[in-house]
Protein backbone atom coordinates (compact mmCIF):
# COMPACT_ATOMS: atom_id res chain seq x y z
CA UNK A 1 0.00 0.00 0.00
CA UNK A 2 2.77 2.44 0.98
CA UNK A 3 4.70 1.45 -2.16
CA UNK A 4 1.67 2.23 -4.29
CA UNK A 5 1.41 5.73 -2.81
CA UNK A 6 5.15 6.27 -3.15
CA UNK A 7 4.98 5.40 -6.86
CA UNK A 8 1.99 7.71 -7.31
CA UNK A 9 3.95 10.53 -5.70
CA UNK A 10 6.94 9.75 -7.91
CA UNK A 11 4.64 9.94 -10.96
CA UNK A 12 3.43 13.35 -9.80
CA UNK A 13 7.03 14.53 -9.30
CA UNK A 14 7.94 13.32 -12.81
CA UNK A 15 4.97 15.11 -14.38
CA UNK A 16 5.78 18.35 -12.63
CA UNK A 17 9.48 18.03 -13.47
CA UNK A 18 8.42 17.72 -17.13
CA UNK A 19 6.40 20.94 -16.77
CA UNK A 20 9.38 22.59 -15.12
CA UNK A 21 11.55 21.50 -18.07
CA UNK A 22 9.11 23.09 -20.51
CA UNK A 23 9.06 26.30 -18.48
CA UNK A 24 12.86 26.42 -18.58
CA UNK A 25 12.78 25.77 -22.37
CA UNK A 26 10.33 28.66 -22.76
CA UNK A 27 12.56 31.00 -20.77
CA UNK A 28 15.58 29.89 -22.84
CA UNK A 29 13.65 30.82 -25.99
CA UNK A 30 12.52 34.25 -24.88
CA UNK A 31 14.62 35.82 -27.67
CA UNK A 32 13.93 33.16 -30.33
CA UNK A 33 12.18 34.60 -33.39
CA UNK A 34 8.58 33.39 -33.74
CA UNK A 35 8.88 30.94 -30.81
CA UNK A 36 5.56 29.86 -29.31
CA UNK A 37 5.52 29.13 -25.62
CA UNK A 38 4.49 25.69 -24.41
CA UNK A 39 2.09 24.94 -21.66
CA UNK A 40 1.22 21.63 -20.03
CA UNK A 41 -2.14 21.26 -18.38
CA UNK A 42 -3.05 18.07 -16.54
CA UNK A 43 -6.39 16.32 -16.76
CA UNK A 44 -8.02 13.32 -15.16
CA UNK A 45 -8.57 10.20 -17.24
CA UNK A 46 -9.83 6.72 -16.42
CA UNK A 47 -6.19 5.60 -16.20
CA UNK A 48 -4.90 8.40 -14.02
CA UNK A 49 -3.62 11.86 -14.71
CA UNK A 50 -2.26 12.80 -18.08
CA UNK A 51 -0.49 15.89 -19.32
CA UNK A 52 -1.52 17.78 -22.39
CA UNK A 53 1.22 19.99 -23.81
CA UNK A 54 0.10 22.63 -26.24
CA UNK A 55 1.60 25.73 -27.71
CA UNK A 56 0.29 29.23 -27.14
CA UNK A 57 -0.42 30.22 -30.74
CA UNK A 58 -1.02 33.88 -30.00
CA UNK A 59 1.18 36.26 -32.00
CA UNK A 60 4.45 37.57 -30.70
CA UNK A 61 5.08 41.27 -31.24
CA UNK A 62 6.48 42.23 -34.67
CA UNK A 63 9.85 43.87 -34.03
CA UNK A 64 11.03 46.27 -36.74
CA UNK A 65 14.45 45.37 -38.13
CA UNK A 66 14.28 47.26 -41.47
CA UNK A 67 16.05 44.32 -43.13
CA UNK A 68 14.36 43.52 -46.44
CA UNK A 69 14.57 39.74 -46.02
CA UNK A 70 12.99 39.73 -42.58
CA UNK A 71 9.31 38.82 -42.58
CA UNK A 72 6.91 38.60 -39.63
CA UNK A 73 3.60 36.74 -39.77
CA UNK A 74 0.88 38.46 -37.78
CA UNK A 75 -2.09 36.15 -37.51
CA UNK A 76 -2.34 32.45 -38.21
CA UNK A 77 -0.10 30.47 -40.51
CA UNK A 78 3.46 29.32 -41.11
CA UNK A 79 6.11 29.85 -43.76
CA UNK A 80 6.61 26.70 -45.78
CA UNK A 81 10.14 25.42 -46.24
CA UNK A 82 11.57 22.38 -47.99
CA UNK A 83 13.74 19.96 -46.06
CA UNK A 84 16.80 18.24 -47.59
CA UNK A 85 14.79 15.00 -48.05
CA UNK A 86 12.20 16.86 -50.15
CA UNK A 87 9.51 16.92 -47.47
CA UNK A 88 7.84 20.15 -46.42
CA UNK A 89 8.20 21.74 -43.01
CA UNK A 90 6.85 24.88 -41.41
CA UNK A 91 8.25 27.74 -39.37
CA UNK A 92 7.24 31.15 -37.99
CA UNK A 93 10.83 32.37 -38.17
CA UNK A 94 10.97 34.77 -41.11
CA UNK A 95 14.62 35.82 -40.93
CA UNK A 96 15.50 34.75 -44.46
CA UNK A 97 18.72 35.06 -46.40
CA UNK A 98 19.99 34.51 -49.93
CA UNK A 99 21.96 31.34 -50.66
CA UNK A 100 25.04 31.05 -52.88
CA UNK A 101 22.88 30.34 -55.95
CA UNK A 102 20.43 33.15 -55.24
CA UNK A 103 17.81 30.94 -53.58
CA UNK A 104 15.75 32.35 -50.74
CA UNK A 105 16.70 30.40 -47.61
CA UNK A 106 15.06 30.16 -44.19
CA UNK A 107 16.93 30.90 -40.97
CA UNK A 108 17.72 27.19 -40.78
CA UNK A 109 19.21 27.24 -44.31
CA UNK A 110 16.34 25.43 -46.08
CA UNK A 111 14.70 26.77 -49.29
CA UNK A 112 11.62 28.89 -48.64
CA UNK A 113 8.69 27.63 -50.72
CA UNK A 114 6.82 30.15 -52.86
CA UNK A 115 3.91 29.81 -55.27
CA UNK A 116 4.25 30.63 -58.92
CA UNK A 117 1.45 32.72 -60.45
CA UNK A 118 0.20 29.73 -62.49
CA UNK A 119 -0.55 27.92 -59.24
CA UNK A 120 -2.80 30.76 -58.13
CA UNK A 121 -4.56 30.73 -61.48
CA UNK A 122 -5.17 26.98 -61.32
CA UNK A 123 -6.48 27.32 -57.80
CA UNK A 124 -8.86 30.13 -58.75
CA UNK A 125 -10.29 28.03 -61.58
CA UNK A 126 -10.70 25.13 -59.21
CA UNK A 127 -12.55 27.35 -56.74
CA UNK A 128 -14.88 28.65 -59.45
CA UNK A 129 -15.71 25.12 -60.62
CA UNK A 130 -16.38 23.83 -57.14
CA UNK A 131 -18.20 26.88 -55.89
CA UNK A 132 -16.25 27.30 -52.68
CA UNK A 133 -12.61 27.75 -51.89
CA UNK A 134 -11.16 24.61 -50.36
CA UNK A 135 -7.80 23.76 -48.88
CA UNK A 136 -5.44 22.72 -51.64
CA UNK A 137 -2.06 21.12 -51.91
CA UNK A 138 0.21 24.09 -51.68
CA UNK A 139 3.16 21.93 -52.70
CA UNK A 140 1.84 21.70 -56.26
CA UNK A 141 3.27 24.27 -58.65
CA UNK A 142 5.40 25.66 -55.86
CA UNK A 143 9.11 25.87 -55.51
CA UNK A 144 12.05 27.78 -54.15
CA UNK A 145 12.35 31.46 -54.96
CA UNK A 146 15.46 32.83 -56.63
CA UNK A 147 16.61 36.39 -56.17
CA UNK A 148 18.83 37.98 -58.81
CA UNK A 149 22.23 38.95 -57.44
CA UNK A 150 22.36 42.40 -55.90
CA UNK A 151 18.65 42.99 -56.38
CA UNK A 152 16.48 44.56 -53.68
CA UNK A 153 13.31 42.69 -52.72
CA UNK A 154 9.93 44.33 -52.21
CA UNK A 155 6.82 42.60 -50.91
CA UNK A 156 3.22 43.31 -51.83
CA UNK A 157 0.48 43.03 -49.16
CA UNK A 158 -0.52 39.55 -50.41
CA UNK A 159 3.01 38.18 -49.85
CA UNK A 160 4.20 38.45 -53.46
CA UNK A 161 7.92 39.18 -53.70
CA UNK A 162 9.27 41.28 -56.57
CA UNK A 163 12.62 42.76 -57.44
CA UNK A 164 13.03 46.53 -57.56
CA UNK A 165 12.43 46.52 -61.33
CA UNK A 166 9.13 44.64 -60.85
CA UNK A 167 10.33 41.15 -61.80
CA UNK A 168 8.27 38.53 -60.03
CA UNK A 169 10.19 36.33 -57.57
CA UNK A 170 7.28 34.34 -56.14
CA UNK A 171 4.55 34.52 -53.54
CA UNK A 172 5.36 33.36 -50.02
CA UNK A 173 3.41 30.21 -49.18
CA UNK A 174 1.68 30.79 -45.87
CA UNK A 175 -0.21 27.71 -44.75
CA UNK A 176 -2.06 26.63 -41.67
CA UNK A 177 -3.59 23.40 -40.41
CA UNK A 178 -6.93 22.21 -39.10
CA UNK A 179 -5.28 21.54 -35.75
CA UNK A 180 -1.96 23.45 -35.54
CA UNK A 181 -1.39 21.95 -32.08
CA UNK A 182 -0.93 18.62 -33.85
CA UNK A 183 2.23 19.84 -35.62
CA UNK A 184 5.38 18.06 -34.49
CA UNK A 185 8.14 20.25 -33.12
CA UNK A 186 11.33 18.88 -34.71
CA UNK A 187 13.56 21.51 -33.12
CA UNK A 188 15.34 24.53 -34.54
CA UNK A 189 12.01 26.40 -34.74
CA UNK A 190 10.70 23.96 -37.38
CA UNK A 191 7.45 21.97 -37.34
CA UNK A 192 6.32 18.98 -39.41
CA UNK A 193 2.76 18.00 -40.31
CA UNK A 194 1.31 14.87 -38.65
CA UNK A 195 -1.98 12.99 -38.84
CA UNK A 196 -3.12 14.98 -35.79
CA UNK A 197 -2.47 18.34 -37.48
CA UNK A 198 -5.10 17.52 -40.12
CA UNK A 199 -5.56 19.14 -43.50
CA UNK A 200 -3.59 22.06 -44.85
CA UNK A 201 -5.74 25.18 -44.66
CA UNK A 202 -5.52 28.05 -47.11
CA UNK A 203 -4.56 31.26 -45.30
CA UNK A 204 -5.92 34.55 -46.56
CA UNK A 205 -3.21 37.18 -46.60
CA UNK A 206 -4.11 40.83 -46.53
CA UNK A 207 -5.10 43.65 -44.28
CA UNK A 208 -8.79 42.82 -43.83
CA UNK A 209 -10.22 41.70 -40.48
CA UNK A 210 -8.82 38.41 -39.22
CA UNK A 211 -6.62 37.97 -42.24
CA UNK A 212 -3.02 37.10 -41.78
CA UNK A 213 -0.64 39.96 -42.41
CA UNK A 214 2.97 39.63 -43.44
CA UNK A 215 5.25 42.46 -42.45
CA UNK A 216 8.46 42.96 -44.38
CA UNK A 217 11.38 44.41 -42.42
CA UNK A 218 10.08 42.96 -39.15
CA UNK A 219 10.52 39.77 -37.16
CA UNK A 220 7.98 38.16 -34.86
CA UNK A 221 9.36 38.03 -31.33
CA UNK A 222 8.85 35.09 -29.01
CA UNK A 223 5.49 35.14 -27.23
CA UNK A 224 6.96 33.79 -24.00
CA UNK A 225 5.88 35.79 -20.96
CA UNK A 226 8.78 35.96 -18.53
CA UNK A 227 6.56 36.95 -15.62
CA UNK A 228 4.12 34.08 -16.23
CA UNK A 229 6.95 31.57 -16.59
CA UNK A 230 8.75 32.74 -13.46
CA UNK A 231 5.50 32.47 -11.52
CA UNK A 232 4.92 28.97 -12.94
CA UNK A 233 8.45 27.96 -11.93
CA UNK A 234 7.90 29.08 -8.35
CA UNK A 235 4.58 27.23 -8.23
CA UNK A 236 6.08 24.03 -9.69
CA UNK A 237 8.99 24.25 -7.27
CA UNK A 238 6.56 24.34 -4.34
CA UNK A 239 4.55 21.40 -5.67
CA UNK A 240 7.64 19.28 -6.31
CA UNK A 241 8.97 20.03 -2.80
CA UNK A 242 5.58 19.05 -1.32
CA UNK A 243 5.54 15.77 -3.27
CA UNK A 244 9.10 15.01 -2.14
CA UNK A 245 7.92 15.63 1.43
CA UNK A 246 5.11 13.10 0.89
CA UNK A 247 7.61 10.50 -0.34
CA UNK A 248 9.75 11.15 2.76
CA UNK A 249 6.75 10.76 5.09
CA UNK A 250 5.68 7.54 3.38
CA UNK A 251 9.23 6.21 3.70
CA UNK A 252 9.28 7.06 7.43
CA UNK A 253 5.99 5.27 7.95
CA UNK A 254 7.29 2.18 6.16
CA UNK A 255 10.40 2.31 8.33
CA UNK A 256 8.34 2.57 11.53
CA UNK A 257 6.16 -0.34 10.43
CA UNK A 258 9.19 -2.51 9.75
CA UNK A 259 10.62 -1.56 13.12
CA UNK A 260 7.34 -2.44 14.93
CA UNK A 261 7.11 -5.82 13.24
CA UNK A 262 10.74 -6.84 13.69
CA UNK A 263 10.84 -5.74 17.35
CA UNK A 264 8.04 -8.15 18.24
CA UNK A 265 9.14 -11.18 16.30
CA UNK B 1 -7.61 -13.21 27.65
CA UNK B 2 -6.03 -14.12 24.31
CA UNK B 3 -9.30 -13.31 22.53
CA UNK B 4 -9.31 -9.91 24.21
CA UNK B 5 -5.82 -9.18 22.95
CA UNK B 6 -6.63 -10.41 19.44
CA UNK B 7 -9.66 -8.18 19.44
CA UNK B 8 -7.53 -5.21 20.45
CA UNK B 9 -4.94 -5.85 17.76
CA UNK B 10 -7.77 -6.34 15.23
CA UNK B 11 -9.30 -2.96 16.13
CA UNK B 12 -5.94 -1.27 15.94
CA UNK B 13 -5.29 -2.91 12.58
CA UNK B 14 -8.65 -1.55 11.31
CA UNK B 15 -7.76 1.92 12.59
CA UNK B 16 -4.45 1.77 10.79
CA UNK B 17 -6.10 0.59 7.56
CA UNK B 18 -8.48 3.54 7.75
CA UNK B 19 -5.59 5.92 8.21
CA UNK B 20 -3.69 4.38 5.32
CA UNK B 21 -6.79 4.97 3.16
CA UNK B 22 -6.79 8.58 4.34
CA UNK B 23 -3.20 8.86 3.18
CA UNK B 24 -4.38 7.63 -0.21
CA UNK B 25 -7.02 10.36 -0.33
CA UNK B 26 -4.59 13.10 0.72
CA UNK B 27 -2.05 11.77 -1.76
CA UNK B 28 -4.66 11.79 -4.58
CA UNK B 29 -5.44 15.42 -3.77
CA UNK B 30 -1.79 16.40 -3.78
CA UNK B 31 -0.99 14.75 -7.09
CA UNK B 32 -3.93 16.66 -8.59
CA UNK B 33 -2.90 20.07 -7.32
CA UNK B 34 -2.24 21.09 -10.93
CA UNK B 35 -5.08 19.19 -12.64
CA UNK B 36 -7.56 21.41 -14.46
CA UNK B 37 -10.96 21.49 -12.72
CA UNK B 38 -10.01 18.82 -10.13
CA UNK B 39 -12.16 18.83 -6.99
CA UNK B 40 -10.62 17.98 -3.63
CA UNK B 41 -11.64 14.65 -2.10
CA UNK B 42 -12.31 14.74 1.62
CA UNK B 43 -12.09 11.59 3.70
CA UNK B 44 -12.18 12.84 7.26
CA UNK B 45 -13.19 10.09 9.66
CA UNK B 46 -13.28 9.99 13.41
CA UNK B 47 -10.19 8.49 15.02
CA UNK B 48 -10.45 4.73 15.43
CA UNK B 49 -13.51 4.59 13.20
CA UNK B 50 -13.48 1.35 11.26
CA UNK B 51 -14.67 2.91 8.02
CA UNK B 52 -14.34 6.16 6.15
CA UNK B 53 -17.93 7.25 6.32
CA UNK B 54 -17.61 10.68 4.83
CA UNK B 55 -15.69 10.45 1.59
CA UNK B 56 -16.98 13.24 -0.62
CA UNK B 57 -15.87 15.65 -3.30
CA UNK B 58 -15.46 19.26 -2.36
CA UNK B 59 -17.25 20.98 -5.25
CA UNK B 60 -15.99 24.44 -4.23
CA UNK B 61 -15.05 26.60 -7.19
CA UNK B 62 -11.34 26.50 -8.10
CA UNK B 63 -9.46 29.65 -9.09
CA UNK B 64 -9.04 30.69 -12.72
CA UNK B 65 -5.95 30.45 -14.88
CA UNK B 66 -5.84 32.92 -17.75
CA UNK B 67 -4.67 31.20 -20.92
CA UNK B 68 -5.96 33.63 -23.60
CA UNK B 69 -6.84 30.63 -25.80
CA UNK B 70 -10.15 31.25 -27.56
CA UNK B 71 -11.42 27.70 -26.99
CA UNK B 72 -10.47 27.53 -23.31
CA UNK B 73 -13.53 28.05 -21.16
CA UNK B 74 -14.31 27.90 -17.46
CA UNK B 75 -17.58 27.94 -15.52
CA UNK B 76 -18.22 30.49 -12.81
CA UNK B 77 -20.39 28.39 -10.53
CA UNK B 78 -20.35 25.09 -8.69
CA UNK B 79 -22.73 22.40 -9.90
CA UNK B 80 -22.55 23.39 -13.58
CA UNK B 81 -20.82 21.31 -16.26
CA UNK B 82 -19.94 21.30 -19.95
CA UNK B 83 -21.16 18.28 -21.88
CA UNK B 84 -19.02 16.04 -24.07
CA UNK B 85 -20.07 12.98 -26.07
CA UNK B 86 -19.24 9.73 -24.25
CA UNK B 87 -19.66 6.20 -25.59
CA UNK B 88 -22.97 5.83 -23.75
CA UNK B 89 -24.27 9.36 -24.12
CA UNK B 90 -23.28 12.83 -22.94
CA UNK B 91 -20.80 13.13 -20.06
CA UNK B 92 -20.24 16.06 -17.74
CA UNK B 93 -16.91 17.82 -17.39
CA UNK B 94 -15.56 20.93 -15.71
CA UNK B 95 -12.40 20.79 -17.80
CA UNK B 96 -12.88 23.33 -20.60
CA UNK B 97 -9.63 22.80 -22.55
CA UNK B 98 -11.21 22.48 -25.98
CA UNK B 99 -9.60 22.47 -29.41
CA UNK B 100 -10.32 21.56 -33.02
CA UNK B 101 -8.98 18.13 -33.94
CA UNK B 102 -7.84 16.74 -37.30
CA UNK B 103 -11.43 15.55 -37.99
CA UNK B 104 -12.61 19.17 -37.81
CA UNK B 105 -14.55 18.69 -34.59
CA UNK B 106 -14.35 20.64 -31.35
CA UNK B 107 -13.13 18.17 -28.74
CA UNK B 108 -11.85 18.15 -25.17
CA UNK B 109 -8.39 16.96 -24.09
CA UNK B 110 -9.58 13.37 -24.23
CA UNK B 111 -10.75 13.81 -27.84
CA UNK B 112 -14.44 13.62 -26.87
CA UNK B 113 -16.65 15.84 -29.00
CA UNK B 114 -17.99 18.86 -27.15
CA UNK B 115 -21.79 19.20 -27.26
CA UNK B 116 -22.61 22.44 -29.09
CA UNK B 117 -26.24 23.30 -29.68
CA UNK B 118 -27.89 25.45 -32.36
CA UNK B 119 -25.06 25.13 -34.87
CA UNK B 120 -25.70 26.28 -38.41
CA UNK B 121 -26.70 23.36 -40.66
CA UNK B 122 -24.18 24.26 -43.35
CA UNK B 123 -21.18 25.16 -41.20
CA UNK B 124 -20.01 23.90 -37.82
CA UNK B 125 -18.31 26.07 -35.20
CA UNK B 126 -15.09 24.11 -35.84
CA UNK B 127 -15.11 25.23 -39.47
CA UNK B 128 -15.33 28.86 -38.41
CA UNK B 129 -12.36 28.32 -36.09
CA UNK B 130 -10.34 26.70 -38.90
CA UNK B 131 -11.13 29.58 -41.24
CA UNK B 132 -9.67 31.94 -38.66
CA UNK B 133 -12.90 33.72 -37.70
CA UNK B 134 -12.83 35.74 -34.51
CA UNK B 135 -14.53 33.50 -31.99
CA UNK B 136 -16.24 35.11 -29.03
CA UNK B 137 -17.95 32.98 -26.39
CA UNK B 138 -20.12 35.11 -24.15
CA UNK B 139 -21.12 34.53 -20.53
CA UNK B 140 -24.20 32.54 -21.61
CA UNK B 141 -22.10 30.16 -23.72
CA UNK B 142 -23.31 31.71 -26.99
CA UNK B 143 -20.62 31.36 -29.67
CA UNK B 144 -20.16 34.13 -32.21
CA UNK B 145 -17.87 33.95 -35.23
CA UNK B 146 -17.03 37.37 -36.67
CA UNK B 147 -20.10 38.67 -34.87
CA UNK B 148 -22.58 36.04 -36.16
CA UNK B 149 -24.24 33.66 -33.75
CA UNK B 150 -23.06 30.16 -34.76
CA UNK B 151 -23.74 27.93 -31.76
CA UNK B 152 -24.15 27.53 -28.01
CA UNK B 153 -22.14 25.48 -25.51
CA UNK B 154 -24.36 22.92 -23.77
CA UNK B 155 -24.26 23.37 -19.98
CA UNK B 156 -25.77 20.93 -17.54
CA UNK B 157 -26.60 21.58 -13.88
CA UNK B 158 -26.93 19.48 -10.73
CA UNK B 159 -29.98 21.56 -9.95
CA UNK B 160 -30.89 24.95 -11.21
CA UNK B 161 -33.20 27.56 -9.85
CA UNK B 162 -33.82 31.14 -10.93
CA UNK B 163 -30.54 33.07 -11.02
CA UNK B 164 -28.43 29.91 -10.75
CA UNK B 165 -26.99 30.11 -14.24
CA UNK B 166 -23.23 29.74 -14.41
CA UNK B 167 -21.30 32.20 -16.52
CA UNK B 168 -18.92 30.95 -19.18
CA UNK B 169 -15.50 32.60 -19.05
CA UNK B 170 -13.56 32.49 -22.32
CA UNK B 171 -9.75 32.32 -22.32
CA UNK B 172 -9.65 30.88 -18.82
CA UNK B 173 -9.44 27.44 -17.23
CA UNK B 174 -10.61 26.41 -13.79
CA UNK B 175 -7.67 25.47 -11.57
CA UNK B 176 -7.73 22.57 -9.13
CA UNK B 177 -9.27 23.51 -5.78
CA UNK B 178 -6.72 21.46 -3.81
CA UNK B 179 -5.11 23.37 -0.95
CA UNK B 180 -1.51 22.12 -0.85
CA UNK B 181 -0.76 23.37 2.68
CA UNK B 182 -3.96 21.89 4.11
CA UNK B 183 -3.16 18.52 2.59
CA UNK B 184 0.42 18.53 3.93
CA UNK B 185 -0.96 19.23 7.42
CA UNK B 186 -3.50 16.42 7.00
CA UNK B 187 -0.76 14.08 5.89
CA UNK B 188 1.31 14.87 8.97
CA UNK B 189 -1.73 14.35 11.21
CA UNK B 190 -2.41 10.95 9.63
CA UNK B 191 1.26 10.03 9.98
CA UNK B 192 1.16 10.85 13.71
CA UNK B 193 -2.00 8.77 14.06
CA UNK B 194 -0.43 5.82 12.32
CA UNK B 195 2.69 6.16 14.49
CA UNK B 196 0.45 6.07 17.59
CA UNK B 197 -1.48 3.03 16.38
CA UNK B 198 1.78 1.27 15.52
CA UNK B 199 3.02 2.00 19.04
CA UNK B 200 -0.16 0.54 20.51
CA UNK B 201 0.07 -2.57 18.35
CA UNK B 202 3.66 -2.94 19.47
CA UNK B 203 2.60 -2.59 23.11
CA UNK B 204 -0.14 -5.20 22.69
CA UNK B 205 2.23 -7.61 21.05
CA UNK B 206 4.74 -7.05 23.88
CA UNK B 207 2.04 -7.87 26.44
CA UNK B 208 1.14 -11.03 24.50
CA UNK B 209 4.76 -12.00 24.38
CA UNK B 210 5.18 -11.39 28.12
CA UNK B 211 2.05 -13.44 28.90
CA UNK B 212 3.22 -16.34 26.81
CA UNK B 213 6.67 -16.24 28.36
CA UNK B 214 5.35 -15.97 31.95
CA UNK B 215 2.60 -18.59 31.78
CA UNK B 216 4.19 -20.78 29.11
CA UNK B 217 7.20 -21.38 31.38
CA UNK B 218 4.96 -22.92 34.06
CA UNK B 219 3.05 -25.26 31.76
Amino acid sequence: MFNQYTYKSMGAVNRHMQSLGETVTDINNIFTTGYKSKDTKFHETMNGIKGNTRRDLNDGVAKVTNRELDFAIQGKGYFEIQMPDGSYAYTRDGSFSVGPNGELLSAQGYPVVTSRPEAEFINKNYDEINGEAEAYDVGVNSGAAFIPAGSAVAMEPDGTLKTEDGTLIGKLNIVDFTNPDGLKDVGDNVYMATAASGDVVDVEIGLMNNQTEIKQGSLETSNVSLVRNMSTMVQLNTIIKAEMKVIKILDQMQENLNSTITRNV
Amino acid sequence: MVDFHNQNVGSLYDAMSTSVRRIGIVQTNMENVNTVGFKTVHGDSVLFSDTLRDVFRDETQGGYMTTDQKLDVALSKEGAYFLVEGEDGPLRTRDGQFHVNADKKIVDVQEREVVILDQKPDKSVAEYVIKGAEIIIDKNGLIRADGDLVGRLAIDYDSKGPGDEAHVLQGKLEASNVDLQENIVKLLQVKRHIDTVQGMISMNLSVDKALVETYGRNV
